[in-house]
């Protein structure tokens, strides 16, 4: 259980929590509450200061416009995953949201908090990665705007300093000429992935012109499959999933990245990933979700 | 902007009734409702938002009350199992025992309270919509037919 | 009046409406006047020495009262876990065997003072090297416990009948495998908790054990006190065992007996889940050599099992292999038979009860190598079953003669509910790739499966030796694409526990018609969620004519009801308890009978609802629907005992048959049962809602246990002691159930013929599903969880080329 020390500031606007933030180093910025409020509950986490961002209203809207979305921190996934303009222009991040935990945690856990909790088995963070979804970032001295690969560090890291807030993600959109697909494999319904893989790929006709892959689950973080991606590219729809098998061997790029455990061993995940990865290629062009 | 240290009086609206607590930075809803409320129809299962037997309805919204902190939620309407109907039981409560969905019943006034909230949103769910939802919960004794029954039943697939 | 009786129809549970309204208190829920809270200080190592324990700054946390170390047990004799174990364990120890094992207590105002106690007690621990599997402790280079040499826990367990090795010798097929099965946690969602409360000589217990009066008498032991100073009393509502309270733990209620003695108040002692999880009792983990000779019809000729239990620190191994055996030997016919079962200490938490103990691992072997059996022979795996399995009259261990086995009643009928395609000789469809292809379903309009993948092979003349998967092609499957199987499985297990323990098998009860026209059932069973008291209400009701609304049944501990050892152990509450409450009932007719001088056909409901009014105290019965007490007379209120006690000197035998349909992902070799079809003997059906539930949820537990399931160490530390770690399924993951309630009644079981259910579905389940999996994908899995690193390998191994 958290100290009784603890505190806990609940800001009103995110100039407020910024300047909470800026006055301490050991602060923890609390959106959702989904994955810090039981980190908090086992000890993992022990923060002086819970920044709480429930009052910060401005920070709680989705504004779709032409070329991008813009998801607030305290938006929930429950919230994309019912949204019916995303769903209209990026079923990718819809679809990834829907397999986020249970609809207890979807009603509380936000996609920018989901991101910067920086969990390997996240659903989103794949997802936003392929999208090429921006987070916003503000501090006391000044903003910036960070890609997933940038964001997330590796297992639970993100580089953010302690004085910055992460206030939103902007969410680039795509014509219809884009498909997509997604897989989470978990063992159970609802678990953390072990491996989640998402697609877009943007067809002429029956071809594959561009692709956009990303894995991720045990891996210290998602990746781009920059060498598959290359590998599509022109390759007619029918021979996709075959040709993204045979080209397996991108796995050997991830080696390092890979994080075998005692129920998922190294040599599966060489094994299955590429499986994986194909048969979610094979889901994105034939549009299936 | 005056960091407020630790224990904090907070207005929960619990039940319809409004309440003060004093309440420590860290302390979870489930703690509150059931160490200072004594409200312990919410049940303590894993604490780390998995086993769902501290369901709760938070403006009518399913919510594991381990995994959120009592003082974000001033004024959020609140409700527990003792909320549920009116003492007199609601059809959810009526389809869970005429269905067999209740066994040890440690479990169940979170299933009871997810299945409110599943069917406030989706008055008639398809069987794969209430098992999505029962995500949320789990049961070890009744390997979740009876419950899924007792949702469809309630759910007016009779 | 005319009354339907309610035995077999389905009746919601008694105890429902606590449980749903969530005004039911459980242990975590009371709470007594000036009570404090205790926490364990657990050894973070699988084997060490503590050398020194330091306990200043735990004295020193605010609200802490007192910190109890080994010292404060030493006059106190080792615990057993279970009635036949030896005693080897301490309640408090400074040689911890396994991590988690109880090194220290603080005793503290409140709950988090005393976990915050707790962490602040400094132990000063020497490693020692530790015994992590069973193979290294049966070897016994390093010993334990110095009451067990070669590390045994119990007696090993050997049975031999006929001359197995001549008889393998003569068969046309040999068959020898390995199986290997993990250790499964109960993981109830209740974490386990107990009041103590000393006052004066007595003991007071608020607590959740199987058997109420069997673990007063090892509390009474364990504390070296006479049993009579110790009551022990259930909360209002219990939460699941499963087995996980059917053994002492010895962190439990003895240490916070001791914390309540120390400090003069009562003690609660909540654990945490992952101390529920990782420092209780787990199922045994099995490893299990079969050598099975058949003849060239499939029928069993000889078999013999070798079984190495991990027991773990302080388990109870013996107690396994015992039941293993039974079952082992009395499912099917065979002339030939020999069973060995070792059982060794490690340094892992202990092995205890769980749901079907010993047979759950027993038939994951059995019936694996019997599909594998009758594949290899081109028989039908429900037909090669038909021809070897016990017939009634039949013998079981101890010599009972069955009565009533509905093995063939089962097979039948699941395989009709199942749509079960007939395979063999004559063609098996065996698993396909194409995901329409139903493979369990319905007979007519099963498809040629686009790749066939299992192809018969004539009866082979020679002996088959190694492995016995046949040499099938490999399959061809599409490495993207699922695909299905279907399997099926046996299962028996026992209820009651009928010359399985040295205490009798027996129960009382106490009924009381009283002044107010209502019937009291006191008795000893506890109601764990399995519906004990629901059951036994409406058996009495049906015996005596009465509505259920009449019937109280209840438990108030063991200072106020009956003696019952066994409690809800081994299934036994409808078989034994519930002959009990008949024959309660029965007297308690006749005891009205003659205290009204009619003859027995005049002791109607009516005349039973009304006797009960007190004479001239003008009130008349509860629901006022009856006469009036002075047409039918009255009675006063009367008391009278129930008592069963089996008189065979086996427990009951209970069987069921089970068939299932997969879809494995060939990408992921991730496995989803779709479909399942559990035909349960179950005798005769007393509350249908009750049986359909625990043959449902038993099936979250087998399942669990085929694909998932698994308690993991990592150098004797537990990896995953958590609801996130430790995988049982969700909802999701569950398959489409058919439950198929064969009823066989046993004329002398339980009553109305009743046999027994929670248990006895579980271990049919695994090999069940295990044999499905080997039809989709080609190859046999042979250890327990089928992950999808496993199932994948497998997979992986069978394709014709690399990618």
């Amino acid at each position: 259980m958290p100290p009784p020390t603890l505190a806990l500031e609940r800001p009103r606007t995110p100039d407020e929590a910024i300047a909470v933030l800026a006055g301490t180093s050991e602060a923890r910025v609390l959106a959702g509450g989904q994955s810090l409020v039981p980190l908090l509950t086992l000890g993992f986490a022990e923060p002086d200061v819970v920044v709480s961002l429930d009052r910060c209203e401005e920070l709680d809207g989705v504004a779709v416009g032409e070329s991008a979305a813009a998801v607030g921190a305290m938006v929930t996934t429950r919230h994309i995953e019912l949204d019916a303009a995303l769903a209209d222009r990026c079923p990718l991040l819809v679809a990834a949201a829907g397999n986020v935990g249970s609809p207890h945690v979807r009603n509380f856990g936000t996609l920018v908090g989901n991101l910067c909790h920086a969990d390997p088995g996240s659903d989103l963070i794949p997802a936003a990665l392929c999208l090429g979804v921006e987070v916003e970032v503000r501090s006391s001295r000044g903003s910036r705007r960070l890609s997933v690969d940038e964001l997330v560090a590796g297992p639970f890291v993100t580089s953010l300093a302690d004085d910055e807030l992460a206030v939103a993600a902007g969410v680039p959109l795509r014509d219809r000429s884009w498909r997509h697909g997604y897989r989470k494999l978990a063992l159970r319904a609802g678990d953390l992935a072990i491996a989640t893989a998402a697609a877009l790929v943007r067809l002429e006709g029956d071809t594959v012109a561009e692709a956009r892959l990303v894995v991720g689950g045990a891996l210290r973080r998602a990746a781009r499959v920059d060498r598959l991606e290359s590998a599509l590219a022109g390759v007619a729809c029918g021979e996709a999933a075959a040709v993204a098998l045979a080209t397996g061997c991108w796995v050997d790029d991830l080696a390092d990245d890979l994080l075998p455990d005692g129920v998922t061993p190294l040599e599966y995940l060489r094994a299955m990933l590429p499986r994986f990865v194909a048969a979610t290629v094979g889901d994105a062009v034939a549009g299936a979700a | 902007m005056n960091p407020t240290g630790s224990a904090q009086p907070v207005r929960l609206l619990v039940n319809g009734l409004h309440h003060e607590v004093t309440c420590d930075a860290g302390d979870t809803l489930l703690a509150v409702l059931r160490e200072r409320l004594e409200l312990k129809g919410t049940k303590f299962g894993c604490g780390i938002g998995y086993c769902g037997a501290c369901t709760v309805l938070v403006d009518g919204a399913a919510a594991h009350a381990c995994c959120l902190l009592a003082a974000t939620l001033e004024d959020r309407r609140i409700t527990t199992v003792e909320g549920i109907g009116d003492g007199a039981g609601d059809a959810v409560q009526e389809a869970f025992l005429e269905a067999g969905a209740v066994q040890c019943g440690y479990c169940t006034p979170g299933f009871v309270v997810s299945v409110k909230a599943l069917l406030a949103a989706n008055p008639a769910p398809s069987l794969a919509e209430v098992h999505e939802f029962l995500t949320g919960n789990i049961c070890r004794c009744s390997g979740f037919a009876a419950i899924a029954r007792a949702a469809l039943a309630a759910g007016g697939d009779r | 009046m005319s009354r339907q009786p309610v035995v077999g129809r389905p009746v919601p549970r008694v105890d429902g409406w606590g449980k749903v309204s969530g005004s039911a208190e459980y242990l975590a829920d009371m709470a007594l006047p000036d009570m404090v809270h205790a926490a364990v200080v657990r050894s973070p190592h699988p084997r060490a020495r503590a050398r020194d324990i330091e306990m200043s700054a735990a004295l020193a946390t605010p609200g802490v009262l007192a910190v109890l170390t080994p010292a404060d047990v030493a006059h106190l004799p080792p615990v057993r876990i279970f009635a036949d174990s030896p005693p080897v364990q301490r309640i408090l120890t400074d040689t911890p065997q396994f991590t988690g094992d109880a090194v220290a207590a603080v005793v503290a105002r409140t709950e988090a003072g005393a976990r915050r106690g707790a962490l602040a007690v400094e132990v000063d621990y020497e490693p020692l090297p530790a015994v992590l599997t069973a193979a290294e402790a049966r070897e016994g280079a390093v010993q334990l416990h110095p009451a067990a040499p070669g590390n045994r826990a119990g007696p090993p367990i050997g049975v031999s009948r006929g001359d197995v090795d001549a008889a393998l010798a003569g068969c046309a097929h040999e068959f020898r495998d390995s199986y290997s099965t993990q250790r499964q946690c109960a993981q109830t969602i209740e974490p386990l908790a107990c009041i103590c409360d000393w006052t004066g000589d007595e003991l007071d217990v608020w607590t959740h054990l199987d058997s109420m009066f069997h673990f007063r008498d090892a509390l009474a032991e364990a504390l070296a006190i006479d049993a009579e100073q110790v009551r022990i009393r259930p909360p209002e509502a219990l939460g699941a065992s499963f087995g996980l309270k059917n053994s002492l733990i010895a962190s439990l209620e003895p240490l916070a007996a001791l914390c309540s003695r120390t400090v003069g108040r009562p003690v609660k002692l909540a654990l945490s889940p992952e101390e529920s999880m990782s420092a209780t009792v787990t199922r045994h983990p099995a490893r299990i050599d079969l050598v099975t000779g058949v003849d060239d019809e499939g029928i069993l000729v000889a078999r013999s099992a070798d079984v190495l239990l991990d027991s773990g620190a302080y388990g109870w191994g013996y107690v396994v292999a015992l039941s293993m055996v039974g079952k082992w030997a009395s499912l099917y016919r065979t002339e030939h038979l020999r069973f060995s079962a070792t059982s060794v200490y490690t340094n892992h938490v202990p092995g205890g009860a769980y749901r079907s103990v010993g047979t759950a691992q027993i038939h994951f072997a059995m019936e694996s190598q019997l599909d594998d059996i009758a594949r290899s022979l081109g028989i039908d795996p429900v037909e090669l079953r038909r021809r070897n399995v016990t017939r009634v009259g039949d013998p079981l261990s101890f010599g009972t003669t069955i009565r009533s086995f509905g093995a063939e009643a089962c097979l039948d009928r699941g395989a009709a509910a199942a749509g079960w395609v007939r395979s063999g000789s004559a063609g098996q469809a065996g698993g396909s790739t194409s995901s329409e292809t139903p493979g369990v379903v319905d007979p007519q309009a099963a498809p040629e499966p686009p790749h066939p993948v299992t192809v018969p092979l004539p009866g082979s003349p020679t002996s088959t030796i190694g492995s016995s998967g046949p040499a099938e092609p490999a399959p061809r499957h599409d490495p993207l694409g699922r695909s299905r199987g279907r399997g099926m499985a046996m299962g028996m297990h026992h209820a009651g526990l009928s010359g399985l323990t040295p205490v009798p098998e027996v129960s009382r009860c106490n009924l009381e018609l009283r002044t107010d026209g209502t019937v009291s059932i006191s008795l000893g069973v506890i109601d764990k969620g399995q519906g004990a008291l629901t059951t036994l209400t409406l058996v009495a009701a049906d015996e005596l004519g009465l509505p259920i609304e009449r019937i109280h049944s209840h438990n108030h501990g063991t200072a106020a009801v009956p003696l019952d050892f066994w409690g809800a152990e081994a299934s036994r509450t409808t078989y034994v308890m519930g002959r009990a409450v008949a024959d309660g009932a029965r007297r308690l007719r006749e005891a009205i009978r003659e205290r009204l001088g009619v003859e027995p056909a005049a002791v109607t409901p009516e005349v039973i609802a009304a006797a009960g009014a007190a004479a001239g105290d003008g009130r008349s019965t509860a629901a006022g629907a009856g006469p009036e007490p002075e047409q039918v007379g009255n009675t006063g209120s009367i008391s009278v005992e129930g008592y069963f006690a089996p008189a065979d000197s086996d427990p009951l035998p209970v069987v069921g048959a089970h068939f299932c349909e997969v879809e494995v992902d060939h990408a992921t070799g991730r496995v989803r049962v779709l479909r399942y079809v559990a035909a349960q003997d179950v005798g005769r059906v007393i509350n249908p809602l009750g049986c359909r539930g625990q043959v449902e949820g038993g099936l979250h537990h087998g399942i669990g246990y085929a694909l998932l399931e698994e308690l993991r160490h990592d150098e004797g530390a537990p990896l995953n002691p958590n609801f996130m770690g430790y995988k049982v399924l969700m909802a999701g993951d569950m398959p489409d159930i058919e439950v198929v309630l064969v009823e066989d009644p046993d004329p002398d079981g339980g009553p109305y013929g009743a046999k027994g259910v929670g248990t006895p579905v579980i271990p049919a389940i695994a090999p069940a599903v295990a044999n499905a999996v080997r039809d989709a994908i080609g190859v046999r899995l042979t250890e327990l969880p089928m992950t999808p690193p496993r199932v994948l390998a497998a997979i992986l191994g069978a394709e014709p080329a690399a990618g």
